[in-house]
């Protein structure tokens, strides 16, 4: 067995002395100058770091530098808050639920700023939204809560009862479901709460559907895996008060949706529905960006890692001619490449193993459509402002 | 107690079972356990490489990157966690992250990353060389709660970060974060 005195081998580290010290408050406060590290990390390294701050917490350090201006404004630093897709998969997969409710994104945030809270745990949340009351109710705008608070282990059928688990998703969630209540009441009272890739989280609210029913949020299901999607809607369809929430789905998952849905012979027509000009309001799409996004550069910034790693090579006319079809609307070629990119994300081939039988299964055919209602719904963004620079 | 992290003018550091040499930045060999030595994916996959069968010989494996007084630091960190961590299943990505994220960090792996912050940021560096994610991943949480309680300006002075923005563009960040600064706007009426 080894040791496992800190005390003795860690602490007394007496093989080097510059690096034995007892933890002093810094070593600025020492007047030892500053620390060196920062300027040989690597740029995953300190992504990772600073994704360990909150998005109350990050805006403020995007100030140190530009390496960490540029850090924090990449999409994996607001993977959370990209949701720049149209309502239509929510649509679809209201297919089996009433018609005639649809809601869209507009309902999240049309004129404000939008909260995102990713919060580590039911303090950290409760410490955010105490945050925000202190910044006066203009400032709460929307509420995103993120993430699922998984138990380690699931079963069928035991989502969110398994206790035995080293970390203990069912006591935080527990603990997020008094939060839940009191910020629905005190921090945002129109209603403008949004779970992002919180099925399991919302799995237990639904046992509270008085709450849910008045305050309507809406659900995000963004970049979270086959699976997920998967169990989501299996649940989401075991609960028909369901029905009149919104549920937006983004990102890469949108392909997996259109899979579990064709599978489920589900499809139909709500693709080609889903073109609908009804659906595309611009300045719905606009908002979108714009409040989740905080601000256009984050928008913008969502795209220029794809447009730095890959070499332009662009099928650009392509792109064009599918953008004036749909819009009669000219794009400018560093858009254009942009969406290039993006649609690599589509690419089949990019896909784990797991989710691959299920790809093999896709009709891209039927999918197409969704790729140009992203590309619709990006360049009805701000994006939309660099095709005038 | 006598341990091999604290036996300092030791070129070598025993352990029963297979040993797998690892040589640092000043040319230092440590003998390791082989369970120790490939909690370290950069190590494992070396060895993967060579063949398990070179594990028993004299080769080392040269960690050009780490010092021997951070090695050891390591060293110390592996052990423990290959002495107490259970046999887990490889995580979803998704379980990962979230245990990345959400997981407190253990009080042991507190006291041990309670020394000074330069030493911390050089245990993560070493750590993201050697591939250790779990050691990795309490370097950065700590270092990001060291960061939660400074200002811009300390984080720049402490760090010796040097603040390359210009005026316009600082401002610019300044105006596009104001949403979370400190001071509430005072304006309008609540709803």
């Amino acid at each position: 067995m080894p040791d496992t005195s800190i005390e003795d081998t860690t602490m007394r580290w007496s093989c080097d002395r510059e690096a034995v010290v007892e933890t002093p408050k810094s070593s600025v406060d020492k007047g030892t100058g500053p620390l060196s590290g920062f300027e040989d990390m690597p740029e995953m390294l300190l992504q990772d770091l600073l994704l360990h701050l909150d998005s109350l917490e990050r805006p403020a350090v995007r100030r140190v530098c530009r390496q960490w201006n540029s850090v924090l404004s990449r999409p994996t630093a607001y993977r959370a808050m990209a949701c720049y897709i149209p309502v239509e998969a929510d649509l679809t997969l209201m297919k089996s639920s009433k018609k005639g409710r649809k809601r869209t994104l507009g309902d999240v945030a049309p004129d404000h700023s939008v909260v995102l809270i990713n919060g580590r745990s039911a303090s950290q949340y409760k410490r955010v939204l105490t945050s925000i009351a202190r910044k006066g109710k203009p400032y709460v705008r929307s509420l995103l809560f993120y993430g699922n608070f998984l138990p380690q282990s699931e079963t069928k059928g035991e989502l969110w009862g398994n206790q035995n688990c080293s970390f203990d998703g069912c006591k935080i969630r527990a603990q997020l479901l008094k939060v839940f209540s009191y910020a629905s009441d005190e921090y945002c009272p129109l209603g403008r709460i949004s779970f992002v890739n919180c099925s399991l989280f919302i799995g237990e609210l639904a046992g509270r559907w008085k709450t849910f029913e008045r305050i309507k949020p809406t659900i995000i299901l963004q970049n979270v895996a086959l699976r997920e999607v998967v169990r989501f809607f299996a649940f989401y369809q075991s609960f028909n008060h369901f029905a009149e929430i919104p549920i937006v789905v983004s990102g890469r998952e949108m392909l997996d949706v259109a899979a579990f849905l064709q599978n489920q012979n589900a499809i139909e027509d709500g693709f080609r529905q889903s073109v609908d000009a009804d659906y595309f309001d611009p300045e719905v799409h606009r908002d979108i960006s714009e409040t989740v996004l905080h601000n256009d550069k984050n928008a913008c910034m969502l795209f220029w890692p794809l447009l730095e790693k890959y070499v332009p090579k662009p099928d650009v006319e392509k792109i064009v001619e599918w953008r004036t079809t749909l819009t009669g609307k000219r794009i400018s070629r560093r858009v254009s490449v942009a969406f290039r990119d993006y649609l690599k994300l589509f690419d089949p081939t990019n896909y784990k193993e797991q989710d691959k039988l299920v790809m093999e299964k896709v009709d891209f055919t039927q999918v197409k459509p969704l790729v140009w209602l992203m590309m619709e719904a990006l360049i009805n963004s701000p994006l939309r402002r660099l095709t005038e620079t | 107690m006598s341990t091999a992290a604290s036996s300092s003018t030791s070129e070598t550091i025993a352990e029963p079972g297979l040993k797998i040499k690892v040589s640092t930045k000043e040319g230092e060999v440590f003998e390791l356990d082989e369970k120790v030595a490939k909690m370290s994916q950069v190590i494992r996959g070396i060895l993967e490489d060579l063949g398990e069968q070179n594990g028993g010989d004299d080769s080392v494996l040269p960690l050009t990157q780490v010092e021997t007084r951070i090695f050891r630091k390591i060293l110390v960190w592996l052990k423990y966690h290959a002495g107490h961590d259970k046999e887990e299943a490889p995580k979803a990505e998704e379980d990962e992250i979230i245990a990345r994220f959400c997981e407190e960090i253990p009080e042991w792996d507190q006291k041990f990353l309670n020394v000074d912050q330069a030493v911390i940021l050089e245990i993560m560096l070493a750590a993201d060389y050697l591939d250790i994610k779990k050691l990795r991943g309490l370097c950065c949480k700590t270092v990001a709660n060291i960061l939660k309680t400074k200002t811009v300006e300390q984080i720049r002075e402490m760090y010796g970060i040097e603040n390359d923005f210009t005026p316009e563009e600082e401002e610019e960040i300044r105006k596009q974060t104001a949403w979370c600064e400190d001071e509430p706007p005072r304006q309008g009426s609540n709803h």
